[in-house]
Parts: C-alpha cells; sequence; structure tokens
C-alpha cells in the first residue's frame, strides 16, 4: 500500500502565502500574481518527472526568501504602508495626550481611596505620588502598545474592517477617558485635603511635574530610539512580521515625540504670550484676543508637524548614513526633551508672574479649553475621515 | 545565475524586460523562462525580484498589465510593451551598444578602433 503523504498544492501555496499576507506589504493583485507564478513554476518542475513536494520546494527557493519578497514589494508598495504610519502615528499622539490626565486622575482616585482608610494624607502624599504616577505611565503605555499589536491592523486591500475598526474604537475610547479623567478632576480634588493639595500646588508642582513629564518623555523616547536602532541595522523599513511590530511603535513613538513638540511650542508660546502681557500692560481684552490668536498659530503648527510626521518614517528609510541614524536620533530627542523640560519650566515662571497682573484667567480658563477642542476634534477627525474615504475606496474590506 | 553580480542583474533587468516584451505580451514566468534559455541558463533571475521590477515600470509608463486566461485555462497577468516602453528600449539599446563597443576595443586583439 502506498503511504506516501498526500500533496495538496492549493494548502501550500495558502501557507506560502500567509507571512505575506501578515505583513500587510501586498495588495491582493500582488499576491494573485505571485501565487499564479509560483504555481507554474511549481508545474513545470512535477513535469520534470520530480515528487510534487520535491517540485514545490524546487519552485519556493527560485521565488527566494519570504523576507526578501516582503523587503521589495516593501519598497514597491510605500503608500499603503505610509497609511498605516500615519494612523499609528496618530494613536501614538492621543496615546501620549490622554495618559496624562488620566494617570494623575487615577493617582488622586486612589490617593482617596487610602485617605478612607484612615491613613496620613500627607506622608501618603508625598511617599506614594511619583511612583504611583510612574507605575501608572507604564501601564498606561504597556495597554497602549498591546492595544496596538492586538489590533493587527493593516491598511492594505488585505485590511479586515473589524480590524481597523477596533483601532477606531480604541482610540475613540482614549480620547473618552481622557476628556472624562479632565472634567472629574475638579470633584475629585474638592474630596482631597486642604493641606494635600495646598502642598501639591505651591510645593510639588515643579518637582513632581517634572518628575511626570520626564516619565512621559523617557518611555515614549524609549520606544522612539530602540526601533529606530533596530531598522538602522537592518538597514531596512520592512523585515518580516517582528518588522511591521517595530515599525508600528516606531510610527507610535513618533506621535509621542510629535506631540512632545507641541507641547513645547506650546508652553513657549504661552510664556511668551505672558511675557509679552506683563511688559506691556495690555488689557483682559487684549489678553484673550492674544491668546485666541496665538492658539491659531498652534493649531497651524500641529498640522505642519502632522504632514511632516506622514513624510519621516520614509526619509529616515533612505539608503545611505544609516548608521548613523541611532546618533542623530538621539540627539533629535535630547533636543526636543531640553526644550520640552525648558518651556515647561519658563511657563510656570512667566504664569507666577503673570498671576501678580491678574491675566492668568484669560490665558488658562479661556484659552487653553478651546485650543484644547480645536486640538482633539482635528486628532479625531482626520482618522475617521480617512477611514471613511478607504471605505469608499473599498479599501477597507479584505479581497 | 553563474557570476552574475546583483549590481550588472539590475542594470540589465529593465533593458532586458523591454526587448522580450518588444516581441510580444508575455507573463512573469515566461518572461524569467526565456532569460533562461536566451542566455542558456547562464542568467538564472530569483521569480520574486521579477514582479517589484515589472511594477516599477508600469508606473513608469513603459508597460501595462492585464488579467487574461491563459491557454492553460489559468488566470496570469500580462504585461505589454508601450509606447513610452518602446523609447525607453531605443535610449538602452543605444547605451548597451556603446559599452559593447568600448570593450570590444579593449578586449578584442588587433580590432580597429572605430
Amino acid at each position: 500500500m502506498d503511504t506516501k503523504p498526500s500533496f495538496h498544492l492549493k494548502q501550500a501555496i495558502d501557507e506560502w502565502e500567509y507571512p505575506l499576507r501578515q505583513s500587510g506589504v501586498f495588495t491582493a493583485d500582488n499576491l494573485a500574481e505571485l501565487s499564479s507564478h509560483l504555481e507554474d513554476s511549481f508545474l513545470h518542475c512535477a513535469q520534470t518527472g520530480r515528487p510534487e513536494q520535491e517540485a514545490f520546494e524546487r519552485a519556493l527557493s527560485r521565488m527566494g526568501k519570504t523576507e526578501r519578497l516582503i523587503d521589495l514589494y516593501s519598497d514597491l508598495n510605500w503608500r499603503l504602508l505610509r497609511r498605516e504610519y500615519l494612523l499609528y502615528s496618530l494613536f501614538g499622539v492621543v496615546c501620549f495626550l490622554a495618559s496624562a490626565p488620566l494617570c494623575i486622575f487615577l493617582g488622586f482616585l486612589l490617593l482617596l481611596l487610602l485617605l478612607g482608610l484612615g491613613l496620613d494624607a500627607l506622608a501618603l502624599h508625598a511617599l506614594l505620588w511619583p511612583s504611583l504616577l510612574f507605575i501608572l505611565f507604564a501601564v498606561a503605555y504597556l495597554a497602549s502598545s498591546s492595544i496596538l499589536q492586538l489590533s493587527k491592523l493593516r491598511l492594505s486591500s488585505n485590511l479586515h474592517w473589524k480590524r481597523a475598526m477596533v483601532v477606531v474604537v480604541s482610540i475613540l475610547g482614549l480620547l473618552t477617558l481622557c476628556f472624562g479623567s479632565s472634567f472629574t478632576m475638579g470633584p475629585i480634588l474638592a474630596l482631597l485635603p486642604d493641606d494635600m493639595l495646598t502642598a501639591w500646588y505651591s510645593f510639588d508642582f515643579n518637582a513632581i511635574n517634572q518628575f511626570v513629564r520626564f516619565g512621559i518623555s523617557a518611555i515614549w523616547a524609549g520606544i522612539f530610539i530602540v526601533a529606530a536602532i533596530w531598522m538602522s541595522q537592518k538597514g531596512r523599513g520592512v523585515l518580516g512580521s517582528q518588522a511591521i511590530i517595530r515599525n508600528r511603535q516606531l510610527a507610535f513613538g513618533l506621535g509621542g515625540l510629535v506631540t512632545m513638540v507641541l507641547v513645547t511650542l506650546m508652553n513657549f508660546s504661552m510664556g511668551g504670550f505672558a511675557l509679552f502681557a506683563i511688559y506691556l500692560d495690555i488689557s483682559a481684552t487684549q489678553a484673550r484676543l492674544g491668546a485666541q490668536w496665538s492658539s491659531l498659530l498652534l493649531q497651524f503648527l500641529f498640522l505642519i508637524s502632522y504632514i511632516l510626521l506622514f513624510l519621516f518614517p520614509r526619509a529616515i528609510d533612505t539608503k545611505g548614513h544609516r548608521h548613523k541614524l541611532p546618533i542623530e536620533l538621539a540627539k533629535l530627542f535630547l533636543l526636543v526633551f531640553l526644550l520640552f523640560q525648558g518651556s515647561t519650566y519658563f511657563l510656570h515662571v512667566m504664569t507666577e508672574q503673570l498671576a501678580h497682573h491678574d491675566l492668568s484667567h484669560a490665558l488658562y480658563f479661556e484659552n487653553l479649553p478651546w485650543q484644547m477642542f480645536v486640538f482633539y476634534l482635528i486628532i479625531t477627525v482626520l482618522p475617521i475621515a480617512r477611514f471613511y474615504q478607504l471605505f469608499r475606496k473599498g479599501e477597507l474590506i479584505t479581497t | 545565475m553563474s557570476d552574475f553580480n546583483k549590481e550588472f542583474t539590475a542594470a540589465s533587468s529593465v533593458p532586458l524586460i523591454l526587448s522580450i516584451l518588444s516581441k510580444g505580451e508575455s507573463y512573469g514566468y515566461e518572461i524569467i523562462q526565456q532569460v533562461s534559455l536566451l542566455s542558456a541558463g547562464q542568467v538564472e533571475w530569483s521569480d520574486g525580484m521579477l514582479y517589484p521590477v515589472l511594477h516599477k515600470m508600469e508606473k513608469k509608463g513603459y508597460v501595462s498589465s492585464r488579467w487574461k486566461i491563459g491557454d492553460n485555462g489559468r488566470k496570469r497577468k500580462y504585461y505589454q510593451i508601450l509606447e513610452e516602453g518602446k523609447k525607453q528600449l531605443h535610449k538602452e539599446q543605444a547605451n548597451w551598444r556603446l559599452i559593447t563597443s568600448i570593450f570590444d576595443q579593449l578586449w578584442i586583439p588587433n580590432l580597429p578602433s572605430t
């Protein structure tokens, strides 16, 4: 009796196709053409009298390594990949923005819980607050990164719309958490003892605020630099499924980095405005007007940085000088980080000065909510509009 | 493939494909087979590298493609040369002929220089 295992060509081609499909760099047309070629090559080899399994292996070896194919097609289908970068970058922006108010809110909530247990509020505050926030930020990053991996987003024609919806829902969920935590911060703060709040505002503001911001910066910079170094060592942007994950993290980290740049600009702009208001001794009406114009300018800058982010991954994927990339990126981050910290301190000092001139109300309570509203609106509406556009073109559905 | 290096393969792939397609429309596997046949098995491309080259040529307007049912009843993507491709082929021919004539003068003994 013949015990030789039967060979199923269709199944063998499907198995070969799987990592290619997973990589997200092939269109349905590309895969159909490669499969057709593989079948031709297999039939040709089989006609020479080779056993089917051997003929298929021969056809596979002629086709070349999977990693090499992914590499070649990632160069070819860069436009498709750019969509993926764009969405992950936006996801990074939202996570970066959402993590701060959410973590502070949860931190206060935990402190309230401990106070309810009858523990010493000030001692707890001093002891727990920095480490608590640090842990919360780490959890926020890990959770957002996990969503990123679980969603397995593909924006090529192989993308299943359900996967894409996971990301949209995640983004909206994060925004809801961000808004929700901001809105409920007031009532939570009202429940905390006055001495603790006084300590928080007068003494802890600088130290803890700087520490927290350092935490956020360090986490995002970590992802950014690790992904960039990995990319530079391999010499290519996309190499297999592991590389796809790295690329997403890179885009995610870039989103955070760009947001950091934006917050830096915002800090300098608002601090600069405060300086301007103090030394020119302007009225509250003029202060409001100035603050609104500075907001408009910031939204414009955000859009510019958004477009730059859209183009940036291609720029770092160019050939040559790749060995210098980690150093250049580290220098870039250091510069951004120093500006970020410097701008925070500058804004803090200027705000204190502004309070003496009774103008801080105009700066914070009339300018900031409006500015943040527009900011959130842009980062929410743009990806949804993009998804809708892709959906209309039929590119979100598996073909 | 024998001793062909990557750079030489990359440089010759476009003129080779254009030359084959100038004889009539063809599909990927057939193009590779023709290259192998014409070079008596000396030039063998990795099958996977052909398609990105073809797609780039399509983007440049040298060739066009269409899915068609072949003789064996299976669907295959056929490529055909376009006017822009023919112009490019003439340029490539002139360049390669120039290079060949230079090598001829350098390598073939007693060949009078032109």
